[in-house]
């Protein structure tokens, strides 16, 4: 073998920086499994978006979230969200095999299964105040909201278009986590965000 | 060396622990808190914590692919990017010293297999000098890989030629994927040390970048005796990768890599006078360089153009005389549906190496630089027979190279998926192996040493320039399904009809060089038939938190001599070179969100004409997140015996090493 000075100083660095991490121990981390954030995400999508009146029949109708294709979400979503409400709708999971039988829920989430249907499943669903979530990759184009999985967690990414089209008004406090939103010129003279991508 | 590793060890295993001690504190604080009650702001740092899945999609190809994702490539333990490949149903991984492996599928493998083609980022990696691949250099930051897509089979349809028996397709991540800092390091009895750092971040409204270094140390391995191999070596690596643009319009990636190692080897060479034979003891340099971009317009209509150039520099010193090589590359493709059923995909390209070798006595080449070009154009049409239901695909390269001329690789393939949870497929094909360098201008002299030989006794092996492209048509039929939802199973099967395989005959040398008592030419005068089944099944035996893989390959080889051929020999080499089962078993385990056990079973039979027994290895990797932030991990190679050969190289002078048990330890931090 020959010497490698280099090896010890690498390995007196590494020492080091445990001691900082170490110390950095107390932070509060949040980790679950994907299905588990997925729900999660849905739920607060659900909390921030704003139907429009006559998405309900009447004022304690459930709420419904579907599942199109098949993902783990589903088993998330019924063992989390069962008996919980929202503005008053008890929550009601629902799992769908085709997009006709989706037309009347209100949170959707197509699974990336249909990643080759969705040029058949979104004219179905277009129009309808229904808020389209997928983790597909480039959903952005065709629904409301993609989920973007990154190296360790998920981002999103809005189009407010599709939102608009849809008659879903999306509070603020959800647009402003989009991090890649791209605004128009004008919403930075405080016009409301109007057309997009 | 030994003591200083367990010092190694010993201090991260104090860390370990004291690191664990603060844990518990924290985690008693935080108690158990449900995810759906956290705020938006918080889920967008939630930390995903699962099972690697394979991606759904591969449910319809018509074609034997198996996909790894950088996750599982991780979780195999594996330092080096080759070593994951071991769990690859249907590839022959064997390692032959501690730089060299010899990797192929569906047979015919030694350390310059030819009949593999491989490409990192879209960029060939195999050399047109033996037409193998330089496994050592054929590296990246592993926390960086995206996905190892696995083709066996011939892809020459698209791919081109080398791509007869298999295409590996390395894709690094998207810069996208990579912001932030990650440093790694860590070291052990066989892995004496290693780090790695990288950094990424945005540029502008979409534009990304990262930046890496990489070194690692690989010791000796082993002779049978349990003496030094005298092969360690280390390798230096840098690079960076840019990404901009938004999917549905234009984006580009520029990327390159600069790498420099150096390799120890022991070895003995031919000389032209008494002793006749030379020991050597050297530290080769291998030295490399690399530019690509690429750029993607996709257009309204869901078509898509991609133009994609690069440029290679490689020098390697190696046992092999000193190779200088640069290469440029430009690849157009175009993706179109021009009507519903049909998706096309059409593409042309053109590459240009130049090379410079410097010989000795023993290896020489004439003449000593060349220059090769290659043409190539494909097309090729999937067409939607039965929406959803049964896909035929068409196609056929064209391309010229400088030794064969003109070259025609067609291939159908047909898909039929009865429901959305099985899939039968079968495909015909065409490919070849064009000419290596090495087949066309080689000059090798071997000293036969007396009192057996005369004084002066020369062997010689010359390359021909008049030898032909090795030819396969290859018949596959497979089947995937979904048996469950947690169990899926992939079944693979062959039959391969070669023509024009590679041989050595017996001629006069060629003028000019000194006469040897035995003179042999590169020719094609072989023939054969291979066939093989390749099983692969991946149960999700508990939901969320443990993954089994399991996967099997037979494959059996027969030669024949055509007619005016002799070379018994390679036909011997190659039917006794191939194993003809191999098992492997994966077990993948959350122990807690923070604690992963992962585990590996593989054995591989016997190589009956290079008297390597059959072996059965494990691998076992235990991983803990300790925060979010930073991970310790300990890995444990070939733990089933002190060291065992998988190889024989091909070359005869060089005597056989053997892979020992590795065990390191290592530590990643983010942030």
């Amino acid at each position: 073998m020959r010497a490698y000075p280099a090896r010890w100083v690498a390995c007196l660095l590494s020492c080091l920086l445990l001691l900082l991490v170490a110390g950095e121990l107390n932070a509060q981390e949040l980790r679950a499994r994907e299905p588990q954030i997925k729900a999660a995400f849905l739920y607060n999508f659900a909390k921030l978006v704003y139907w429009p009146t006559n998405a309900f029949t009447r004022t304690n109708a459930p709420f419904v979230i579907g599942v199109l294709g098949k993902d783990s979400v589903a088993g998330a979503l019924e063992g989390g969200l069962t008996g919980r409400a929202i503005d008053g709708h008890p929550i009601v999971i629902a799992r769908y095999e085709s997009a006709k039988e989706a037309t009347n829920c209100h949170v959707l989430f197509i699974s990336d299964t249909e990643r080759r249907n969705l040029d058949t499943i979104m004219p179905i669903l277009s129009g309808r105040p229904i808020l389209t979530v997928s983790d597909s990759q480039g959903f952005v184009e065709w629904g409301v909201i993609e989920l973007v999985r990154a190296d360790k967690n998920f981002n999103f990414r809005i189009n407010l278009e599709t939102a608009q089209r849809a008659g879903l008004r999306l509070s603020s406090q959800l647009i402003r986590l989009d991090r890649n939103l791209r605004l128009p010129a004008a919403s930075q003279t405080n016009a409301p965000p109007v057309k997009l991508r | 060396m030994l003591a200083t590793s367990y010092i190694r060890i010993g201090l991260l295993a104090a860390f370990v622990v004291f690191a664990w001690a603060e844990t518990s504190k924290s985690a008693a604080a935080t108690g158990s808190t449900n995810i759906l009650d956290e705020p938006l702001e918080r889920l967008l740092d939630a930390e995903i914590s699962s099972v690697s899945k394979h991606p759904e999609t591969l449910g319809g190809a018509a074609s034997a692919i198996y996909l790894m994702t950088g996750e599982e490539v991780q979780r195999t333990g594996s330092r080096l990017l080759v070593d994951s490949l071991r769990y690859v149903p249907g590839l022959d991984v064997a390692q032959v010293n501690s730089h060299t492996w010899a990797v192929s599928s569906r047979g015919f493998n030694n350390e310059y297999a030819t009949k593999l083609l491989v490409l990192m980022d879209g960029r060939s990696v195999y050399t047109p000098l033996s037409a193998g691949v330089y496994w050592d250099t054929t590296d990246l930051m592993l926390e960086d890989l995206d996905r190892i897509e696995i083709i066996r089979g011939p892809g020459g349809t698209l791919w081109g030629a080398n791509a007869v028996n298999g295409v590996i397709n390395i894709t690094s991540k998207s810069a996208r994927d990579t912001l932030g800092s990650l440093v790694t390091g860590g070291g052990g009895n066989e892995e004496p040390f290693f780090t790695s750092a990288r950094y990424g971040g945005k540029i502008g409204q979409d534009a990304y970048y990262r930046f890496y270094v990489k070194y690692d140390e690989h010791d000796d391995t082993a002779f049978s005796d349990g003496s030094s191999g005298g092969d360690q070596w280390s390798m230096f690596r840098t690079g960076f990768r840019m990404d901009s643009g938004t999917i549905g319009s234009d984006s580009f990636t520029l990327q390159g890599d600069f790498f420099n190692g150096h390799q120890d080897w022991s070895y003995t060479r031919s000389i032209a006078a008494a002793p006749y034979f030379d020991s050597l003891n050297d530290s080769e340099q291998v030295l490399g360089a690399n530019l690509l971009g690429r750029w993607t317009h996709r257009f309204h209509n869901e078509s898509e153009f991609t133009a994609q150039t690069y440029f290679d520099h490689t020098d390697r010193e190696s046992n092999l005389p000193r190779e200088k090589r640069d290469t440029f590359d430009l690849d157009l493709q175009q993706q179109f549906s021009p009507v519903g059923r049909n998706a096309i995909v059409v593409g042309l390209g053109y590459r240009v190496t130049t090379d410079r070798i410097d010989g000795d006595f023993a290896y020489s080449f004439v003449p000593r630089e060349r220059t090769l070009n290659l043409f190539s154009a494909f097309a090729q049409d999937e067409i939607a027979l039965v929406d959803k239901r049964l896909r035929l695909t068409l196609g056929s390269k064209l391309e010229h190279n400088d030794f064969t001329g003109f070259e025609v690789q067609p291939g159908v393939r047909l898909a039929w998926t009865p429901s959305e949870r099985q899939t039968v497929w079968a495909s015909i094909a065409r490919a070849v192996r064009t000419p290596s360098r090495a087949e066309d201008d080689v000059r090798i002299n071997q000293s036969l040493p007396p009192p057996d030989y005369p004084p002066g006794s020369t062997m010689s092996i010359w390359g021909n320039r008049s030898g032909e492209s090795e030819s396969l048509i290859a018949y596959e039929l497979g089947y995937r399904a979904a048996l469950s939802t947690n169990l899926s199973i992939d079944i693979a099967s062959f039959y391969n009809s070669y023509d024009d395989l590679r041989s050595l005959e017996s001629g006069p040398p060629p003028p000019g060089s000194p006469t040897p008592l035995l003179s042999l030419y590169s020719a094609n005068q072989l023939k054969g038939q291979s066939w093989g089944v390749e099983v692969a099944a991946d149960w999700e035996a508990a939901p969320d938190w443990w993954r089994i893989r399991a996967a099997y390959t037979f494959f059996g080889l027969d030669l024949q001599l055509a007619s005016g051929g002799a070379d018994t020999n390679t036909i011997h080499l190659l039917e006794g070179n191939a194993p003809r089962h191999q098992i492997s078993l994966q077990s993948q385990m959350e122990l807690s969100s923070s604690v992963q056990l992962d585990a590996g079973l593989r054995f591989v039979d016997r190589l009956e004409q290079s008297a390597i027994s059959a072996y059965t290895a494990l691998d076992v990797r235990l991983a803990w997140r300790v925060n979010k932030n930073l991970e310790l991990s300990i890995v444990g190679l070939n733990l089933l015996d002190p060291s065992h050969p998988e190889y024989a190289s091909t070359q005869v002078i060089t005597p056989q090493r053997e892979v020992q048990r590795s065990v390191f330890a290592k530590l990643s931090y983010r942030f």
